[in-house]
């Protein structure tokens, strides 16, 4: 075990810090409906898709019944459904408060089994309060996590269906996750971001540090550092928007199954621009670094590796290129091309290459329905697979 | 690889880099609510020949009158499935909102500087639904009248994207919404209902139904002045012949606003007045009658009647 060092000590004494300034002015009683100032919402969205696949395994020795398979399957996108209560405080000396939770229940399942996600559990995504005032907001608890957060808000496919995992399985499916970007998962952390400065904002926070087992085989004692920049500005009749962001983890693998043992440095880099013009949008972004994994982080068990000298990680990248045009403000017609890339190690972690081409129209009916159709072709050594998906949905909004 | 200096130093980087952005704006917000609300004074847009001319700023105008003014402002639009044809451009909380703004940027307002505002409004709509809108433009003081260009009428939010972001630890949108300009009409192209003070900039003989040039005095009093009419009509008065005159000339006026503006925007696609819709109005309520009357048939009445729309 390494020795408590005095950077680690500033960030122990720092998050508590930061902890009492974030309970500090919460004196406030909520009284729902009632007339001390504070706001209470609600509101969501449900949606479901039928899907008709054709998946073959990219297995290169694969013969027979097993190595393709047509399916026919009912459910849910890149999204699952999505319940958020909200309050928000009234302002008192400057400060205003929110706090936010919310639920994701599935409106499907897999083949095989009704209830899926273990069981009848429900993913709660959201557990989150900001403090919010002339210095910026300081927020604590679990929600999307920065690093590449603009990539899958951006992508189209968030309300589609992007890729999937495979033809039978519930739950959501990838979208352009691992196709594009890593997802940036539901994360606990503690965050500060600036105000609106001539249109940049900064976000930067610290995460905790993720490990694949949660066995004393791995130790992390150290936050997880992650961070987000933005730009924003517009022009008549459009806008551009920029942004960047990091993502640095130290793992400790004190016991692997090659033998060696090593600390796996995790962090990345990503770089993404939004572009509208009157109805066309182009979205471009990329990601670099190393033991990211390429579908999620930190889900490292592929993204390093151990032999019986030391332990490697595994270099990562990818990217995403999106267009479409919006008439009338209603009807979106988009396409979008994405690939996320692993270099295998010399100690054994897998090379794997991931494509995704997606064509789909997504169509408001009013303000509250949308209907999407949409069009897939995934080829992913991670998972694989190779299939063509066709998807038609909707979604309700409330 | 990566040390815990190198991180320090890069979030430092990107601190000052945004402190001392050189893309810092001049633009000065007169007033803000949330990300997507504000009335802000910008630097003057060009005109369609160049150099626009200096504004008349700064200049004292009534808030009261300046939103009096604007409460009063109409469009007629053509729709099939109700009969309210007549809409406003600014709701009365729109109309006041703008009036208190506008009359604060507008004092402190250069000649070289516009005022660009934002502001909402929500609307029930088909089956009680409360939607939310946005209404954009720009507004200056020139050759004695109060200009406003309306470049976003109405555009609702992106309540999808909203939902989806905001349970994502993103709490508010920020929308950019087009201004309109000197130089180049925005999509407003719906027929005001002008008079009273109110009229559309003409530009060499060509309408800009998106520029609404707004004699704020005579806007405002015809605006009291109709109120006022309006009261008396319904007021318990003894003389019951000036009142029945009062509340007459009060719908005449309406009466021949709503035809002016239709008159104009037939002129505008190039309709003729035999082929205007006031004549097919008459001649589907006929048809309707003879059905009523039995004097025709179904089929008759159906074949007749796409006739009658096949002249729009």
């Amino acid at each position: 075990m390494k020795p408590f060092s005095t950077m680690k000590l500033a960030v122990a004494f720092g998050t508590a810090a930061l902890a009492a300034l974030l309970t500090a002015p919460a004196n406030a009683a909520i009284v729902l409906g009632g007339d001390n100032g504070w706001e209470v919402s609600y509101g969501g969205f449900i949606n479901l898709f039928f899907t008709q696949s054709d998946f073959d395994s990219q297995v290169p020795a694969c013969a027979g019944p097993t190595c393709s398979e047509d399916s026919t399957h009912m459910q849910e996108g890149l999204l699952p459904a999505f319940h958020t209560l909200t309050a928000k405080s009234p302002e008192i000396g400057g400060l205003k408060g929110t706090a936010q939770i919310t639920f994701a229940p599935d409106s499907s399942g897999s083949k095989a089994q009704r209830l899926n996600k273990g069981g009848a559990m429900i993913d709660m995504r959201e557990v989150f309060f900001n403090v919010s005032g002339d210095f910026g907001t300081i927020s604590a608890g679990r929600t999307l996590a920065l690093f590449q957060r603009q990539a899958i808000l951006k992508d189209m496919t968030l309300f589609g269906v992007g890729a999937l995992v495979g033809p039978d399985g519930g739950g959501t499916s990838l979208g352009r996750i691992g196709f594009g970007y890593v997802y940036p998962d539901f994360r606990t952390r503690f965050t500060y971001k600036t105000n609106d400065i001539n249109g940049f904002n900064l976000e930067v926070g610290l995460f905790d540090p993720q490990e694949t087992t949660g066995t004393a085989a791995e130790e992390t004692d150290t936050p997880q550092f992650q961070t987000e920049m933005t730009y924003t500005t517009g022009f008549e009749g459009g806008s551009f928007n920029a942004w960047a962001g990091f993502l640095w983890q130290e793992l400790e693998v004190q016991a692997s199954t090659g033998g060696a043992t090593g600390d796996i440095e995790s962090f990345g880099w990503n770089v993404g621009v939004d572009v509208k013009m009157g109805g066309f949008n182009v979205v471009g972004s990329y990601y670099d670094g190393q033991a990211l994994g390429t579908l999620l982080f930190p889900n490292v068990a592929q993204s390093y590796a151990c032999d019986a000298f030391n332990c490697e990680e595994a270099e990562n990248d990818g990217f995403y290129v999106q267009g479409t045009y919006t008439f009338n403000g209603k009807t979106k017609l988009g396409v979008s091309y994405g690939e996320s890339n692993q270099d295998g190690t010399a100690t054994g972690a897998p090379e794997s290459d991931n494509s995704l081409w997606t064509v789909g129209v997504y169509h408001d009916i009013n303000s509250w329905l949308k209907v999407v159709a949409e069009y897939d072709h995934q080829d992913s050594e991670t998972l694989g697979n190779e299939a063509d998906i066709f998807g038609v949905g909707g979604f309700i909004l409330w | 690889m990566f040390s815990k200096i190198n991180i320090v130093r890069f979030l430092l980087a990107l601190l000052v880099t945004a402190s001392w952005s050189p893309l810092a704006r001049a633009d000065e917000d007169i007033w803000k609510s949330g990300l997507n609300l504000y009335v802000r004074l910008t630097e003057q847009d060009d005109a369609a020949s160049g150099r626009p001319v200096p504004n008349q700023h700064p200049v004292n105008l009534d808030p009261a009158a300046i939103a009096n003014s604007l409460i009063d402002i109409q469009v007629w639009d053509k729709h099939w499935f109700k009969k309210d044809e007549i809409e406003e451009v600014f709701s009365p909380e729109q109309a006041r909102l703008l009036g208190q703004q506008l009359a604060i940027a507008l004092r402190k307002a250069s000649p070289g500087q516009d005022i660009v505002f934002a502001v909402s409004r929500t609307d029930t709509k088909f089956l009680g639904f409360r939607d939310l809108s946005y209404t954009a433009g720009r507004a200056f003081y020139s050759n004695d009248r109060l200009n406003i260009i309306i470049g976003d009428f109405m555009r609702p939010p992106d309540k999808f994207q909203e939902r989806a972001t905001s349970s994502a630890g993103v709490m508010e949108i920020k929308y950019y919404f087009r201004h309109g300009r000197r130089d180049d009409p925005s999509d407003f192209e719906s027929a005001v209902m002008t008079g009273d003070g109110v009229e559309v900039y003409n530009e060499g003989g060509k309408r800009r139904l998106d520029w609404l040039v707004i004699d704020v005095n005579r806007a405002s009093a015809a605006r009291l002045a109709e109120e006022k009419a309006g009261e008396e009509a319904n007021a318990p008065v003894s003389d019951e012949a000036l009142r029945q005159e009062a509340a007459r000339f009060a719908q005449e006026r309406r009466e021949m606003r709503l035809e002016m503006a239709r008159m104009r925007k037939e002129v505008g696609s190039g309709q003729t007045g035999a082929e205007s819709t006031a004549p097919i109005e008459s001649r589907l309520k006929t048809l309707d009658e003879l059905r009523q009357k039995k004097l025709i048939s179904d089929e008759e009445y159906e074949r007749k009647r796409q006739d009658i729309l096949n002249d729009l």
